[in-house]
Formats: C-alpha cells, sequence, structure tokens
C-alpha cells in the first residue's frame, strides 16, 4: 500500500482487567483480517506464555493492520495493547506516548472501575481522543444506561457516543474501527523533517540482536541508514526494517507517523533504552522527543540463582529482560546466606511475579527470592539519612533517630454490603481512615492512607476473599510517614539468617515472630539433628519453635525388584534437595525466603 | 533377552517367582493373584520351559531362591516338579531357599524338599499376637512351635519373618514377639516396619506408617534385643547367627548379577536390569514379555552404593577398585568427611561402612553419594 499519512491511526486499547480488551483486539484482527482464522489462538496479542495462562496483558504489544473503510479507502490502523494490571500503568504511559487515540473499554455489567479513571487520566494527560465502548452487551447482567452515565459523569464523555459491543459474538466490532477511521486523528509531523522516532519497546533476539518497535514522529528512516540513538549516543547501520502483522513484514522504509520495528546489528542490550529517541547520524534532529516519565519501583527483593555458579547467567537474563520490561531494576548484592545475587526492584509484587517467572521459564534458572520489602528511610543520629530497600542492611538500633515509611492513598471500591469488612482489614492493616463516598448506589469507595508494607504483604488477596471478589484496588504512593518499626531476626539452628530479616511494626512483632517460625518449621524438611527457628528483636528471642530431627529414614525392604525403583527414588529426592540451599548446615528450601509474605498479621 | 552361555557363566543366584496366594495380605505389593489350580499347574509348566532354556545353556548356580506370593502353596506334584527340575542347575555347596507360609507346610512337603535338595526355608509368621494377625489377614491358627519343629527335622537352616509398625501394635506386644521368635531357635530372622505401598489394601483403606521416631523405638530394641541373643544384624532388616546369612540376598546387597524367572520378577544380567511383565495371562501363553533398563557407569555405581550399604560390613575398598577402577576415598574425600563428622559412615583399613546411626539415615548417605 502506498504511504499516505492521512491514513494512518495509530490508537491504544484502555480496559480494567477482564474487560475484555484481548478479546476486543483479538475482533478486530480478525475483521481486518490480519490473522486467518486457523492461525488464530484466543488473545492473539498475549504473546507471552505466562499471559495467556494467567489471563492478563503484561507486556504492550504492537500490531499493523489494513482496513478497508465504508469510505471505500484504505487504512493502516497501528493497534498498541496496554497491560490492565495496577502495576504496570507505566506500560501504559510507554505505549500512550506512540499514539494518537485510545479505545476505552467498559464493562456493561461492572461500569467504570478505579483502575479504568487511572489510565484514562494517563490518555487524557497525553492528548489522546478517546473512543468510549461498551462492552459485553450480550450478557443479561448488562447495564448499558447505567454505563453511559457513568461515562459521562466519571470520566467526562459522551456516554452515549459510546459505541455498544459484543467483543465476544463481535456484535458491532466493526462500528468501533468505523469510529476509529472518522474520530481519531491521523498522525501530525512533518515526512521531510529529520528523523525523531520514539523507542517504545524493544527485545533480544539471538540472531538480529536487539529489535526495537519505533514510532516516527518526524521524518523517516531507511535501510542502511546510520542511526544515532540521542541518549545513550550511540550509531548504528540499520540492517532491517518491518512492520508486524503480527508476523514480520521487513519494509525498506518507515515513514512518518508510521509504527514498526528495526533491526541495527546492536548487540549489547546497554545500548538500548525505552524512551530513548533515535535520529540520522548525517541529518540529526536538534532535540530529542520527551520520552517517558521514569518511574521507581515501589517494591524490592534479593533474586539469587539457588546454585551459585549460576551468577552471571542471572545477570546477562536480568539484562536481556530489563531490555523489555524498561521498570525493572537492579543492583548486585551479597548475602551471607544466599550468596551473590541482586537486588531488584518492581512496580508491584505482580510484576516481582512476572519477573520471577520469566526468569525461570524463559532463561531456566532456578531462583531464590527474598521476601520483598520497600524503601524505609532511616534518620541516624548524625544527621544523616539512608534510603533502606534491604532488612538485613539495618544500622544498629542505637544510632537511629527515627524511621520512615512509604504510605499510599489507597482507593477501594466495594459493593457497599462489604465496606464494614473492609474498614476492619483495613485498620488491621494499620491504615487511617480517610474517605467513604457512593461511588453509585450500590457501590462505595473507601480512602485510606496505609503503609505500603501492608498492601505488599497479602492484602490485596484478602481484599478479594472478604469481598467475594468484588472489590478492586487502586493505591498511588502518598509520603513517608514516621513509624515504630523494628527489625526482626530469623535464627535457624542459632545463627541469623540475613535473607530471612524483616522490617515489622513493633506492636505486631510479637505476633507475626511467632507465625514465622512455625511457617518455617512446616516449610524447611527435618534434618538428621533438630533446629531450633527463632525469631529475635535486638538480640532478644521472642518466639521459637524447634523442627525435630529425622530418626529413620532407610527403606526396610529392598531385594532384586526393589532395586531401580529405589534408585529413582533417591535420584529424584537428589534433585529436590539440589534446590535447597544450604545455609550453614540446614538445608532450607527456596519457598521458604517468600514464606513471611504468605503470613496473616490479623488471624 | 539376549543371554549367552558366556553371561550365564558369570552369574551364581537364580531367583523364581510362584504368584499365588490362598489370602492377600493387606500390605503386599509383590506380584501376586489368588490361587486357581488350573493356572497354577499350567505355571508350573512354563516355569520348567524357562528351566530347559538354562539347561542349554548349561547354566549353574551357587544360590536358588523360590520366593512368592506363597512357593508352599504348590501341590506334591507340583513341587516335585519344579525341584526336581532345578536340581540339576545347581553347584556343589549351594543354598537353596523356599518361601513358605505356615498354613500349606505340611510333612510330605517337607520331605519333597529335602528330597531335591531344599536347604533353607523362610517362614512368613510376622507376629504371634493373634489380633494383629487377623488385621493382616493372616491369621492361621496354627502352633508355631509344632511347625518349626516339624520344619527343623528336615530343614535346619530356617528364617522367620518379624513385621512391626503395624496399627495398634504396641512396643510390649513386640516385646512379647521377639521372646516367642527367639524361643522358635532358628537362625535368621527378618524384621520389616510396615512400609504402606500404593494400591495395596492398606493404603487403599488410608492407613498410616507410625512415625519415623516411633518406628526407630521399635527398631532400636529389635536390635539391642536380637544383638543380646546372638543375632548378628548383617543387613538393614536381616539379623542372622554367624555363618547363617543368606548367600542369595547378598547377591543382591553385593550389588552382583542374578537372574530372575516369572511374572513380575527382576533380573540383573551384564549392563541390563529387566524386569519380567507382571501379565500372568501373557506368562502362561508363552509370552515372555520384559523390561529393561540399561546401567551406564554412573548408574553402576549407584546401585552399588544403595546395595552395599545396606550391610553392616558395607564394602571393601579393593572390591570397589576392581570393579570401578579409581581410589573410592579420594574421589569421594570431601563428602566422606563431612558424613564422618555426623557419625553416618566409617570406615577402617578394608571396608567402607554406615554406623547404626548411618543405617537408620542410609537414604540420607545415599544422597550425599548418588
Amino acid at each position: 500500500m502506498k504511504y499516505d499519512q492521512s491514513k494512518i491511526r495509530n490508537f491504544s486499547v484502555i480496559a480494567h482487567i477482564d474487560h475484555g480488551k484481548s478479546t476486543l483486539c483479538d475482533r478486530i484482527l480478525e475483521l481486518t483480517k490480519a490473522v486467518e482464522q486457523r492461525e488464530m489462538k484466543s488473545q492473539i496479542l498475549d504473546s507471552l506464555d505466562l499471559e495467556r495462562e494467567r489471563g492478563i496483558t503484561i507486556k504492550l504489544n504492537a500490531v499493523t493492520v489494513n482496513y478497508h473503510a465504508d469510505d471505500g479507502e484504505d487504512y493502516i490502523f497501528n493497534l498498541i495493547d496496554t497491560p490492565g494490571h495496577v502495576d504496570f500503568s507505566y506500560e501504559v504511559s510507554r505505549s500512550l506516548a506512540a499514539c494518537e487515540g485510545a479505545v476505552l473499554v467498559v464493562d456493561a455489567t461492572q461500569g467504570v472501575e478505579a483502575q479504568t479513571l487511572a489510565n484514562v487520566y494517563l490518555a487524557v494527560d497525553n492528548d489522546l481522543y478517546i473512543v468510549p465502548v461498551i462492552n459485553k452487551i450480550d450478557l443479561p447482567s448488562a447495564s448499558i444506561n447505567l454505563c453511559k452515565e457513568e461515562i459521562r459523569d466519571k470520566i467526562g464523555l459522551d456516554g452515549d457516543n459510546a459505541v455498544l459491543v459484543s467483543a465476544k459474538t463481535g456484535q458491532n466490532v466493526k462500528e468501533v474501527l468505523e469510529k476509529i477511521v472518522k474520530e481519531v486523528p491521523a498522525p501530525s509531523g512533518n515526512n521531510d523533517a529529520p528523523l525523531k522516532a520514539l523507542i517504545f519497546d524493544s527485545f533480544y533476539d539471538s540472531y538480529r540482536g536487539v529489535v526495537v518497535l519505533i514510532r516516527i514522529k518526524e521524518g523517516q528512516v531507511h535501510v542502511g541508514d546510520t542511526i544515532h540513538l540521542m541518549k545513550t549516543n550511540c550509531d548504528f547501520l540499520v540492517t532491517e526494517l518491518g512492520i508486524r502483522t503480527p508476523k514480520e513484514l521487513p519494509c525498506d522504509t518507515l515513514y512518518c507517523g508510521e509504527v514498526g520495528y528495526l533491526c541495527a546489528q546492536i548487540k549489547d542490550i546497554r545500548d538500548v533504552s525505552v524512551g530513548d529517541t533515535i535520529t540520522l547520524k548525517d541529518n540529526p534532529a536538534l532535540l530529542p522527543l520527551p520520552g517517558y516519565r521514569k518511574i521507581n519501583p515501589m517494591v524490592y527483593c534479593g533474586i539469587y540463582p539457588t546454585d551459585s555458579k549460576k551468577y552471571e547467567d542471572l545477570k546477562e537474563s536480568l539484562e536481556k529482560l530489563a531490555l523489555n520490561d524498561a521498570s525493572l531494576r537492579f543492583e548486585p548484592e551479597t548475602s551471607q546466606a544466599l550468596g551473590f545475587g541482586f537486588r531488584c526492584g518492581f512496580l508491584g509484587l505482580l510484576h516481582m511475579d512476572v519477573v520471577q517467572e520469566r526468569l525461570e521459564r524463559e532463561f531456566g534458572l532456578d531462583l531464590i527470592l527474598t521476601a520483598p520489602s520497600v524503601i524505609y528511610k532511616i534518620y541516624l543520629t548524625d544527621g544523616s539519612v539512608i534510603d533502606l530497600d534491604n532488612p538485613s542492611k539495618m544500622p544498629e538500633p542505637t544510632t537511629i533517630k527515627k524511621i520512615e515509611e512509604p504510605y499510599v492513598k489507597a482507593k477501594i471500591m466495594t459493593p457497599k454490603d462489604y465496606v464494614g469488612d473492609i474498614m476492619q482489614l483495613c485498620m488491621d492493616r494499620r491504615g487511617i481512615y480517610i474517605d467513604l463516598e457512593y461511588f453509585d448506589e450500590t457501590r462505595m469507595i473507601l480512602t485510606y492512607d496505609m503503609p505500603l508494607n501492608e498492601i505488599i504483604y497479602n492484602f490485596f488477596d484478602k481484599l478479594k476473599s472478604y469481598t467475594k471478589g468484588y472489590a478492586s484496588l487502586d493505591y498511588e504512593i502518598d509520603e513517608y510517614k514516621e513509624s515504630n518499626l523494628t527489625k526482626m531476626d530469623i535464627l535457624l539452628n542459632g545463627h541469623p539468617i540475613d535473607a530471612l530479616s524483616s522490617i515489622v511494626y513493633k506492636p505486631f512483632a510479637f505476633k507475626r515472630g511467632l507465625k514465622i517460625v512455625s511457617k518455617l518449621k512446616e516449610v524447611i524438611p527435618r534434618q538428621q539433628f533438630e533446629i531450633p527457628v527463632q525469631a529475635a528483636i535486638n538480640g532478644k528471642v521472642i518466639a521459637r519453635s524447634d523442627i525435630k530431627a529425622v530418626r529413620k529414614d532407610v527403606l526396610a525392604k529392598c531385594y532384586g525388584g526393589d532395586i531401580t525403583r529405589k534408585k529413582k527414588l533417591l535420584e529424584k529426592q537428589k534433585e529436590g534437595k539440589k534446590r535447597m540451599k544450604s545455609i550453614g548446615s540446614v538445608d532450607v528450601p527456596q519457598d521458604a525466603f517468600m514464606s513471611i509474605l504468605s503470613i496473616d498479621s490479623e488471624d | 533377552m539376549n543371554i549367552t552361555k558366556s553371561k550365564i557363566k558369570r552369574i551364581n543366584s537364580l531367583y523364581i517367582h510362584i504368584p499365588f496366594c490362598t489370602k492377600i495380605c493387606p500390605y503386599c505389593d509383590f506380584v501376586k493373584v489368588l490361587d486357581i489350580p488350573s493356572f497354577r499347574i499350567k505355571y508350573v509348566d512354563e516355569i520348567i520351559k524357562d528351566i530347559s532354556f538354562l539347561y542349554s545353556l548349561d547354566a549353574k548356580f551357587k544360590t536358588i531362591y523360590i520366593g512368592g506370593g506363597t512357593p508352599s502353596i504348590l501341590t506334591y506334584d507340583e513341587l516335585e516338579k519344579l525341584l526336581s527340575a532345578l536340581k540339576p542347575l545347581l553347584k556343589t555347596n549351594y543354598e537353596f531357599t523356599i518361601e513358605a507360609n505356615p498354613e500349606s507346610i505340611d510333612e510330605t512337603k517337607l520331605k519333597i524338599m529335602k528330597k531335591y535338595g531344599i536347604n533353607r526355608i523362610s517362614i512368613g509368621i510376622q507376629s504371634f499376637n493373634k489380633s494383629l494377625l487377623e488385621s493382616i489377614n493372616r491369621d492361621f491358627n496354627i502352633d508355631y512351635f509344632k511347625l518349626i519343629n516339624l520344619v527343623k527335622k528336615y530343614i535346619t537352616n530356617i528364617n522367620v519373618d518379624l513385621i512391626y509398625g503395624l496399627p495398634n501394635q504396641s512396643l510390649e506386644m513386640i516385646k512379647e514377639d521377639l521372646e516367642f521368635f527367639i524361643k522358635l531357635d532358628i537362625n535368621h530372622i527378618s524384621t520389616y516396619s510396615l512400609i504402606l505401598e500404593k494400591n495395596t489394601v492398606f493404603s487403599l483403606k488410608g492407613v498410616k506408617e507410625v512415625d519415623d521416631e516411633t518406628s526407630r523405638t521399635y527398631y532400636d530394641y529389635i536390635l539391642s534385643y536380637l544383638r543380646k541373643h546372638n543375632f548378628k544384624r548383617y543387613e538393614v532388616s536381616n539379623f542372622a547367627k554367624e555363618g547363617y546369612e543368606s548367600k542369595h540376598n547378598l547377591t543382591y546387597w553385593k550389588d552382583k548379577e542374578y537372574l530372575a524367572l516369572g511374572v513380575g520378577a527382576s533380573g540383573y544380567i551384564g549392563n541390563i536390569r529387566y524386569k519380567n511383565s507382571s501379565s500372568l495371562s501373557k506368562y502362561l501363553n508363552g509370552i515372555r514379555d520384559y523390561k529393561s533398563e540399561v546401567v551406564t557407569p554412573k548408574d553402576e555405581l549407584e546401585y552399588y552404593f544403595i546395595c552395599n550399604l545396606r550391610l553392616e560390613k558395607g564394602f571393601t575398598f579393593k572390591n570397589f577398585q576392581n570393579k570401578f577402577n579409581f581410589d573410592f576415598l579420594k574421589r569421594y574425600k570431601d563428602i566422606i568427611v563431612s558424613l564422618k563428622n555426623k557419625n553416618l559412615v566409617d570406615y577402617n583399613g578394608t571396608n567402607f561402612y554406615c554406623t547404626d546411626e548411618g543405617i537408620m539415615l542410609l537414604d540420607e548417605v545415599l544422597r550425599e553419594l548418588i
């Protein structure tokens, strides 16, 4: 198709988790015949196995399709998918920066959710044109009028203008495409100006090096051009350009307004930084594009290879992951118990989970993760302040003047029947009540100031189970507040294990200590000797539980026929043992380090 | 199975499996079927076919072991047929064992056994406690003293099995049983804690094994009691008076080759470990189906440890060096030091072995060595 800037539409799809975004994207791809029916897996754009298994979108993904519109013209659509989870709003902002429009999907049975609001505001901030769509109208519980009102009252868009669709059946999906043609503006920018291309994603390919996904904001790029990366200050020769349909379709040139991929034999992944601007070496742009707001990780944990020889592998894998996960941070650290590893920063717990699973699956690593921690501000008596992201590095108590921890403003939307339970839960988690307001006739929004640390510990799961899954949570980092905190050490066989230290709210310490030691007793296998497990604060033991010694571990009968089976069993046990970390003389399984997480402080 | 004359020459032991039983014990996971006479008759004929094949290879064995199931269930004719076929396979100075259940032994059978050279018998008594025997479906209502005295007229090398760790079995009951067993004045005792295997009646009923602490208490009592009465433990679960160790079973524990005939039986020839199909109908129809695995040098080493370290005397450095061509102490130095520090293993000028504690935690030792 001939290049015509006025026939390009770049848009993303915004939706709350489960509101049908990926299904709608699938329908759009079908309608534009980007994907043959026989190739159609459910939810094409969720390319990670993990995404398809969990039914969530984590990584953004871009696809170029042709659409023959009712006006008789052919249009190029660049559809950029976005994740819907609270942890990944950074990825959302990245994809929005490459678009002129956004399709907002609202579930007709659920209405507008707190998380949707956050993403819509992001889109409005980016000057995107918004096409509201009400999905799942085929369901009997759909309340379309209510949805329209909410779109008007909560977002400030004309609800009557919303397209009513069922992504599941495909009903009215074509109308969405027509709206995009008519209402979303074509990309601006000058095709003859010096090149400015925004890198909005990248990944590593072992044959081609780093593949970057770009949106051309100004000018054009050709195969054979020498490009200049403005932030990292590197030059490369373009070897391949193309669009993803979602199959890769190479081309010679990408023009202003277009979205595509670029390869330039970039071997070192550190040379590419998402948000950077690509220009031409010979005819450079004066200023780079604004790029992205850098976003800071909220949650930190230690990641260690189970086999300490795999440290270098872990390093390489983290570097590769960071390439297409710009929000991942990592720095080397050493633990007495776990050896060499990395302290990694994440946007939230789901993000942490996803990174762990990707490292294990895509890179075949065996990992130990320590319990996550927030960043504490430690004010010392000498007037200095430390940002503490690792509980084991807590300074001596006598040198500490005060400790502050990050608080979040948490907005919980819930059917009103559960308000009492949720208030109790928030109180148990040291929440400070701020506000309670009606969202609509049946739902309320509770606002609390809460320590981020309390949210990390299993709060979301609790919230869901208290409300049969109806509540939704959105939070934003607020400010640091002084708290009555202390470090709790865990001793195995009399030795403190740095990787098991945590920072606790003093009045909760005794209860939590007791729970941790009994949990560890459960997860650490019995060994040849008795192992005391103790929780201690400032050297004083506050809880103890003993793991009894194994007294007999031998097969009574072993004759001709038993030997092969016996050998297989022992080999399997040996494998399991290898996956454990030997600390002192105690073999500790991987999940022991995370067990602190699965403890409920309130019961 | 490709068995050649040269291969069979090295093999000293032969196992024959007789799968029939009149009652099924709720903990048993050996290949066994309820006794059906017509099958049994045919089965003996099929076994004899296999034995004839061994004739053609000029096979001779130092030990033959007929196990089950319940071999003593065979009728006089069948026993005569089977034993007379086996007799020519024996070398001089042999050990020829048959397993028997108390209820199916009689004087005529003992006479036949003696006639064809059986010189060792293993009797599954398990316990003297009537209620316990009922719980394991083995209450045969038999005077064991009379029975053993009758057996002794024909076969003097006698093993009895003693079980412990059954539901509702107390240490007191074990003590009583041990007293009875000693009074039988026999020369070999095998004592097994109850193991719950999958697909046994007990496991389906949800019976649980006693915890390891209790099991160890029982075992320690049995060990010291039997030692006091001149029984030497020579393997994890086997006790014998001086000179009465089971030569056949030592074949397994010294990781030597053995041949096996009959349904579900396992053998080890050259670098192949095989297990015959458990299908009785296949066997009766002349089909000799089996599964086999090649034993790699690494496997061989693992099997060597798994088997030999069950023995009180472990293995000799000389034997190890001959078999694997490297120095055990040198290669495993670090592991040995750590195991020795934990008091699990020890060695002298000739042997490497587990300590009393190490034998009880043998799997722990093996997980380090393999």
